[in-house]
């Protein structure tokens, strides 16, 4: 198992200047989906916060520093969507990135998650290789 | 910085180690369980009123977000079903599709193999052989509704009528290298029927012979089942084309098989990347994927003006690939289109079809309509296990203290030390205080709002009614009220069973209702209530009710009494004769409730759970079943007796009062006995006897005056003991089966109390 500090020695110098872990909110309202998110990048070194609709994930959102949003569509309260857009809209978090993850396969379906404010759509099931890749590289921690 | 493609050897992010993907099917499981509930609630509530746009919303939400769990694990057959469900949902919601009853039937009854298949898989096992069988005729069914929408579009298409093939466009520099073409292509997505091997479709011949053939490629639907289950006669194909003939040729080509194709046009592709050909310095195909997802966030007018999120991902990108970061502060989208640009310059295209499809027309339907209140409580689960152990513990507290009275009367008698003997039963009373206050509160865990019971009931009551063509309402009241786990679990079949016979002999065809005057729509109402100690469940119905005198007759008939006294019974005891083993009144057995179970089988099993059960109907008007239960069962409270030197506990709930009686005032009646209470008769009966004990005469005979359903009993027994808490431990193993006692429970000196199932025995 590669562990952080591993990642880091390999690391450019960038990266290796900033040691806290990445940190990332994944919202989902299936524990399933955050359990299996959260069981992959945590011993990737990321550090994982989970919310389980968009409006509890504003929240956690504005009062705690995120470099990336890991965010599902279908959610009761507060959708991905919404939240995209929400959060695209606010200057605090306008300028994170946001990956969705969907079970729509749909054409208009991803449209809409850019339309909202994602920037990038992974189809679920999730790659547990890809999942990992993605956000390694969404969040600037370099892949080997 | 060489790079290499983020399908590292990094972190192996397996999930087949034990523990985590134990825990993960565990959340799963419950998770799906809870959603199947959800997604059947929801049915349930839209076949009611097809328009309940929140009922739509929380089934499709639940079907969908099953689907994604699924997913992770291998279940293709299961995710297989919930996606046609979830594409049908979809249709629904948009109003495309109508939901009526056959829908529902259908949609209920996929649910329930998910929650099979969820049920297998929860006990560690495989997906039957015939899963992916049973998840196609659904998906097929699915499908059909799908086909038979009423509103403008079909699914897929877009608003051009034509719709596009994600792979198509995907593929495009493929297709185009092997076509050689720059005209327009029509694509083709060519699902043959599982089947169709046996009606003398030849997919390859079919494929092979499409007019202006330019490219095409076979390959699974489903990922290919293991050795053992595959099975060759099955057409598990999907094959995609691409022609270069006028799409009138194509839709000719395939008129024989509508259904098992979707045709595409491929005319308008934005040139891909692709065109740029192969270069030196190519992005991992994953972080090319990520620049063309920018590119597309950048093309998107409405993200005009804040292109913050996405500077920050090509900024994130590059320092991940250990690029030079190609814009500066803050970028414009000017800006950040020429660093996508630049970044993709050199590279091959992105190979997988979900960041580079074409954006399609037409706006997506609205997600979330008006939300369902949330009525999650904040609770903990807690593993069922751990709750019995408690419960034990506290039993075996409540049994351990117990032995403090024995003690201080040992202190006083056998050392003489009174004072010693108060002290022990200053402090027996106060663990007893706290151990009664434990054991309440161990009790409030276990109890379950019978809601959870009830719930099933309204499918139960549906279900039936459909089948018998009979209009049924049921009316639940009283949900909230409480009663101890293990009760509402024994009362599940029982209360099926009352349901059942209420729908199947009770409720009258809608004719035969008219005819009597009464609404067509039947009523069953289902009720709980707390009475004290006890909790009491009424299921009525306005129906027929049940004919004493056809009672009567049938009793007869089965020789489970003599007309004589078939004759003498009231008609309201008459009814009472449903209760008797192997009686059963409907003319025929149906499917449904008859198969030699009757009444008696509830009695029974309400009984064992040291209830009782009632009938009272009017002819003509209706039946009312009352299940009157203990709220808990985990401790009993029972008078011990002596019989010939052993302790036997007696249910106290039966003790109306203890008496001694002079033998003289002893009546007898031929063979029997009876004593005469307060100007009442009450019949005798002595407990030696029925254990097949030597009769005892003392001077004074202790009788016990039970009540036992209606009827008052005396017992018989040596002498009285005291009453006392005990946890009841039922027989198990060899002895399950042993009648006229309901279990054991250990004394507080040691002995092992035997206690006796009088209802049985009597």
């Amino acid at each position: 198992m590669t562990t952080m500090p591993q990642l880091l020695a390999d690391a450019p110098a960038d990266a290796a200047a900033n040691p806290s872990p990445r940190r990332v909110l994944v919202i989902d309202d299936s524990l399933t989906v955050r359990l299996f998110c959260t069981s992959l990048l945590t011993p990737a070194g990321f550090a994982v916060a989970e919310a389980i609709n968009g409006l509890e994930a504003l929240e956690q959102a504005l009062e705690e520093r995120f470099d990336l949003f890991v965010v599902d569509i279908n959610m009761q309260k507060m959708d991905g969507y919404t939240f995209l857009a929400e959060a695209r809209r606010r200057p605090e978090l306008c300028a994170i990135p946001a990956v969705m993850l969907s079970t729509e396969q749909a054409g208009e379906d991803i449209a809409r998650a850019y339309r909202a404010g994602t920037n990038f759509y992974l189809p679920k099931p999730i790659d547990p290789d890809r999942f990992i890749a993605t956000v390694q590289l969404m969040t600037g921690v370099p892949c080997r | 910085m060489p790079l290499k493609p983020p399908q590292s050897p990094s972190p192996p992010p397996t999930l087949q180690v034990g523990a985590e993907q134990a825990a993960l099917a565990a959340s799963f499981v419950e998770e799906s369980r809870a959603l199947l509930e959800e997604a059947g609630d929801a049915l349930l509530a839209l076949e009611r009123d097809p328009g309940d746009q929140g009922a739509i919303n929380a089934l499709f939400r639940a079907v969908h977000s099953i689907k994604g769990a699924a997913g992770l694990f291998d279940l293709p057959a299961l995710v297989h079903l919930v996606h046609a469900g979830e594409d049908l949902l979809g249709a629904m919601r948009e109003g495309r599709v109508r939901m009526d009853g056959a829908a529902a039937d259908e949609l209920l009854e996929g649910l329930d193999h998910v929650g099979q298949w969820i049920g297998l898989f929860q006990q560690g096992g495989a997906l039957p052989p015939t899963a992916m069988e049973i998840a196609r005729r659904f998906a097929g069914a699915y499908r059909l509704r799908l086909e038979q929408t009423d509103g403008p579009a079909q699914p897929a298409a877009a608003a051009g009528g034509r719709i596009r093939h994600d792979w198509a466009e995907a593929q495009v520099a493929a297709i185009r290298d092997a076509g050689g073409q720059d005209g327009p292509l029509v694509t083709v997505e060519y699902c043959p029927d599982a089947t169709c091997f046996f009606s003398g479709e030849d997919p390859l011949h079919v494929a092979r012979t499409l007019p202006g053939l330019v490219w095409f490629a076979i390959a699974p639907r489903e990922d290919w089942p293991a050795a053992p289950l595959f099975d060759p006669y099955v057409c598990n194909l999907r094959i995609r084309l691409a022609s270069c003939a006028p799409v009138e040729a194509v839709e000719e080509h395939f008129r024989y098989m509508p259904d098992a194709v979707t045709i595409g046009l491929l005319d308008e592709v934005a040139p891909s990347p692709a065109a740029a050909g192969p270069a030196a310095a190519a992005l991992p195909p994953l972080a090319a994927e990520l620049v063309e997802a920018q590119r597309r966030a950048l093309a998107e007018p409405a993200r005009a003006g804040q292109v913050d999120d996405i500077a920050a991902t090509l900024r994130n990108l590059c320092a991940a690939l250990g690029r030079p970061v190609p814009f500066g502060d803050a970028p414009d989208a000017e800006a950040l289109a020429v660093a996508v640009a630049a970044l993709l310059a050199p590279g091959p295209p992105a190979d997988d079809a979900a960041a580079v499809v074409a954006d399609t027309p037409g706006d997506a339907a609205p997600i979330a309509g008006p939300s369902r209140p949330d009525t999650a409580e904040r609770t903990l689960r807690v593993e069922q296990g751990r709750i019995d152990m408690l419960m034990n513990l506290v039993g075996e507290l409540v049994v351990a203290k117990n032995a403090l009275p024995f003690l201080a009367r040992d202190a006083e008698n056998r050392f003489g030390s009174r004072e010693l003997a108060r002290e022990i039963k200053d402090k027996y009373a106060v663990i007893d205080r706290i151990t009664r206050q434990m054991q309440g509160a161990v009790m409030g865990i276990r109890m379950m709002p019978v809601s959870d019971l009830f719930k099933r009931f309204p499918r139960l009551v549906r279900d039936i009614a459909r089948k018998q063509d009979k209009r049924v309402q049921l009316v639940v009241e009283g949900e909230t009220t409480e009663a101890d786990k293990n009760v509402i679990e024994a009362l599940a079949e029982p209360l099926t069973h009352i349901l059942r016979n209420s729908l199947d002999h009770g409720i009258e065809s809608g004719a035969a209702r008219r005819a009597a005057g009464k609404p067509e729509v039947a009523t069953v109402r289902l009720v709980a209530s707390q009475e004290g100690d006890s909790v009491v469940i009424a299921v009525s119905d306005d129906g027929r009710g049940v004919d004493p005198s056809r009672v009567r007759a049938k009793a007869i008939e089965r020789g489970l009494i003599d007309a004589e006294r078939a004759a003498q019974l009231t008609d309201e005891q008459a009814v009472q004769l449903v209760f008797l083993p192997g009686f059963s009144t409907a003319e025929t057995i149906s499917d449904l409730s008859g198969r030699g179970v009757g009444m008696d089988a509830v009695r029974s099993v309400v009984e064992r759970l040291g209830g009782e059960v009632t009938l009272r109907s009017q002819h003509g008007e209706g039946t009312t079943v009352r299940l009157r239960l203990p709220l808990s069962m985990a401790v009993t409270r029972v008078l011990t007796i002596d019989l010939a030197g052993q302790a036997y506990g007696v249910p106290m709930d039966l003790v109306v009062e203890t008496v001694r009686a002079d033998p003289a005032a002893i009546r007898r009646l031929k063979a029997a006995e009876a004593i005469v209470l307060r100007d009442t008769v009450i019949p005798l009966v002595r407990l030696r006897a029925m254990l097949g004990m030597e009769p005892h005469h003392p001077p004074l005979e202790s009788v016990l005056i039970l009540r036992l359903g209606d009827a008052m009993v005396g017992l018989v027994v040596d002498d009285f003991g005291t009453s006392m808490d005990i946890i009841l431990k039922p027989f198990s193993g060899i002895l399950a089966n042993m009648s006229g006692f309901s279990g054991t429970a250990v004394l507080g000196d040691g002995r092992v109390l035997l206690v006796l199932n009088l209802k049985e025995m009597l």
